[in-house]
């Protein structure tokens, strides 16, 4: 009884504190300052400036998250197999390069892509492109795919179900395809999920990315906190949560939808 | 015809030798067993016919012709692991049918073959389960059902039974050597269990450390064991050491009438179902006894601190006893000492 209410209390103060600085934004979003009578500065002016000011940023960072989702479900489900299936040298230090992107603090890695890809002097010059944005996406968020691409094979006999597949005569993409994906479709699937969201909401880097005519949700947002439309940015923050909120569910759903179908009697 | 020539195989990592120049005939239509301990290489080799490994030196021929060159989904050999590896994300059905499938037969043709598969191992009503959801022996069932669907020249089982219980596994046991039977297949059965290799197989080597120790039915392998590790493995023995002077054994502590053709230092290997308590020259103390229905199994201890082990039908001694034993020279081997 003293245990479970324990626990029930570390919940309930884990969610209120994740919720708090949301519910505060919410707030603001509504009242705009916290000076004076909040119930007389109750006002959906800040909504209204926002949907008049027009949808470019969170239609670039929807665009980029999507684009960020596929390209490292392309890349990071073959590198995490790869690198568990097959005796390559080193596999560990590789393994260990493939997730240094978590580590490396955002203003590093965003100053030091910024160099990297904007050197005209040899012939390299993407500084300001969308698609120096998608590149720096990536390399932030290929880490968790291929974190939980690997989990999802290493919890599975995923060699003995190839060796099977193999025995039965499929050809290699018939037992990728039939057995080998949809066996690790979850670990996939929530690797998706959270690049997904890691995309919609990255700052640090972007921030030496991007150009100010492509601004993403989040560098729109820290503008409007930075020049006292405090009202405004909350009430995009707000609309920002709800879309991330609705797109985790939808692509929940939809990945459910996917599941091939086995009665269970 | 499928007969299987292992020749000379020998399979190396780095400088351990994990088979090492076995050579087999594994004649059409029998199932043969391959047991040993486990590290014996009796997996690894099992794995070089399947196609899953290559051999570092020597080849294996499948009725006549060499299968070395042939990718491990052409060798129509069909394989049971010891995990079963069902795949989980389809139904029964769809597993059993997984073969045919892949390999392109239409749809009516492969669930056709499915559902008689099924019938034939008695699950037809298992057909859209959900893998997961099986008991062991079901999921059983649905590997070899899987495996018999691309209708194989040979067929593999790795330790297919591990982790069923034991009357569930006599029972499947006896079932497959019937259903083998049926379909004339020849397979190969990859066990550390010397009893399932001995009620399953017609034929079984032992392995031991990647080498073959013997070769035989399962009788040559009980009554004729050909060396100690053979004697130790199938079955309970009795080692004991003696010295042999041509016409006698030497225990050191008693002496038994022996007619032989060793000399000096060495081991006699005698089944404890044919040691006697009552009119012997063994002196021994019992220290142990144990009910097992059909007999009584007796430990004892020699003058010599060895152990040994005999059967009774009915017990006539009790722990603590001093009773003499006698063995019968006809049915103990003598062999030198290794």
């Amino acid at each position: 009884m003293l245990g479970s209410l324990f626990f029930y209390s570390v919940i309930g103060i884990t969610i209120l504190f994740i919720l708090l600085p949301i519910l505060v934004i919410l707030l603001y979003s509504f009242v705009g300052s916290l000076s004076g009578n909040l119930l007389e500065s109750f006002t959906f002016e800040y909504y209204r400036e926002v949907f008049d000011g027009g949808f470019d940023p969170l239609i670039l960072s929807l665009q980029l998250a999507i684009a960020t989702t596929v390209l490292d479900v392309v890349i990071g489900v073959p590198a995490a197999y790869t690198l568990d299936r097959y005796d390559i040298p080193f596999a560990d230090r590789l393994r260990d390069i493939t997730i240094l992107p978590m580590a490396i603090p955002g203003i590093v890695l965003g100053i030091a892509i910024v160099r990297t890809w904007g050197v005209p002097k040899f012939g390299v010059d993407l500084s300001g492109t969308v698609l120096l944005l998608l590149i720096a996406h990536v390399i932030f968020t290929v880490p968790f795919m291929i974190q939980t691409t690997t989990s999802a094979l290493q919890s599975i006999d995923y060699q003995a179900l190839e060796e099977t597949a193999q025995n039965l005569g499929a050809s290699w993409s018939q037992c990728f395809i039939h057995v080998l994906l949809p066996n690790i479709y979850n670990g996939i699937l929530s690797g998706a999920i959270l690049t997904f969201a890691l995309s919609m909401g990255e700052f640090n880097i972007t921030l030496f990315v991007y150009n100010p005519t492509d601004k993403t949700l989040p560098i729109e947002m820290f503008g409007g906190f930075t020049t006292s439309a405090v009202g405004q940015a909350s009430a995009l923050s707000v609309v920002f949560v709800a879309i991330i909120i609705v797109s985790l569910w939808l692509m929940q759903y939809l990945g459910e939808q996917d599941l091939p179908k086995v009665a269970n009697v | 015809m499928s007969e299987i020539h292992i020749q000379n195989l020998t399979k190396r990592y780095g400088s351990t030798k994990a088979v090492d120049s076995v050579s087999l005939t594994i004649p059409d239509g029998t199932i043969f067993g391959l047991v040993g301990p486990s590290g014996c290489g009796k997996s690894t080799l099992l794995r070089m016919i399947a196609g899953f490994e290559q051999p570092t030196v020597g080849d294996v021929r499948l009725d006549g012709a060499s299968i070395l060159g042939v990718s491990p989904q052409e060798r129509d050999i069909g394989l049971v692991f010891q995990s079963i590896a069902l795949f989980n994300n389809m139904s029964v059905i769809d597993n059993v049918s997984f073969g045919p499938r892949m390999r392109g037969e239409s749809e009516d043709d492969y669930l056709d073959r499915a559902r008689d598969i099924l019938a034939m191992l008695d699950i037809e009503d298992l057909e859209n389960r959900d893998p997961r959801n099986l008991s062991g022996g079901q999921q059983q069932r649905v590997a070899l059902g899987r495996a018999l669907a691309i209708e194989p020249e040979i067929l593999l089982l790795d330790e297919p039974m591990t982790g069923l219980d034991a009357k569930l596994k006599r029972r499947l046991q006896k079932e497959m050597v019937e259903l083998f039977a049926e379909l004339d297949i020849t397979a190969i059965h990859v066990t550390h269990d010397q009893e399932e290799a001995m009620m399953m197989c017609d034929q079984i080597a032992v392995l031991n450390q990647g080498s073959i120790e013997q070769v035989g039915t399962p009788t040559q392998l009980y009554e004729s064991p050909t060396n100690q590790f053979v004697a130790d493995f199938i079955g309970t023995s009795n080692l004991l050491s003696a010295t042999a002077t041509g016409d006698s054994l030497d225990f050191g502590y008693a002496q038994v009438p022996h007619t032989h053709a060793e000399k000096g230092d060495v081991t006699v290997i005698i089944r404890p179902e044919h040691i006697e308590a009552g009119d012997g020259s063994l002196r021994a103390e019992i220290t142990n006894q144990f009910y097992l229905g059909e007999k009584v199994r007796t430990y004892g201890q020699l003058p010599d601190d060895s152990e040994i082990i005999f059967d009774e039908s009915q017990s006539s001694v009790q722990p603590g006893d001093e009773v003499s034993l006698s063995i019968d020279p006809e049915l103990a081997q003598v062999h030198p000492k290794r």
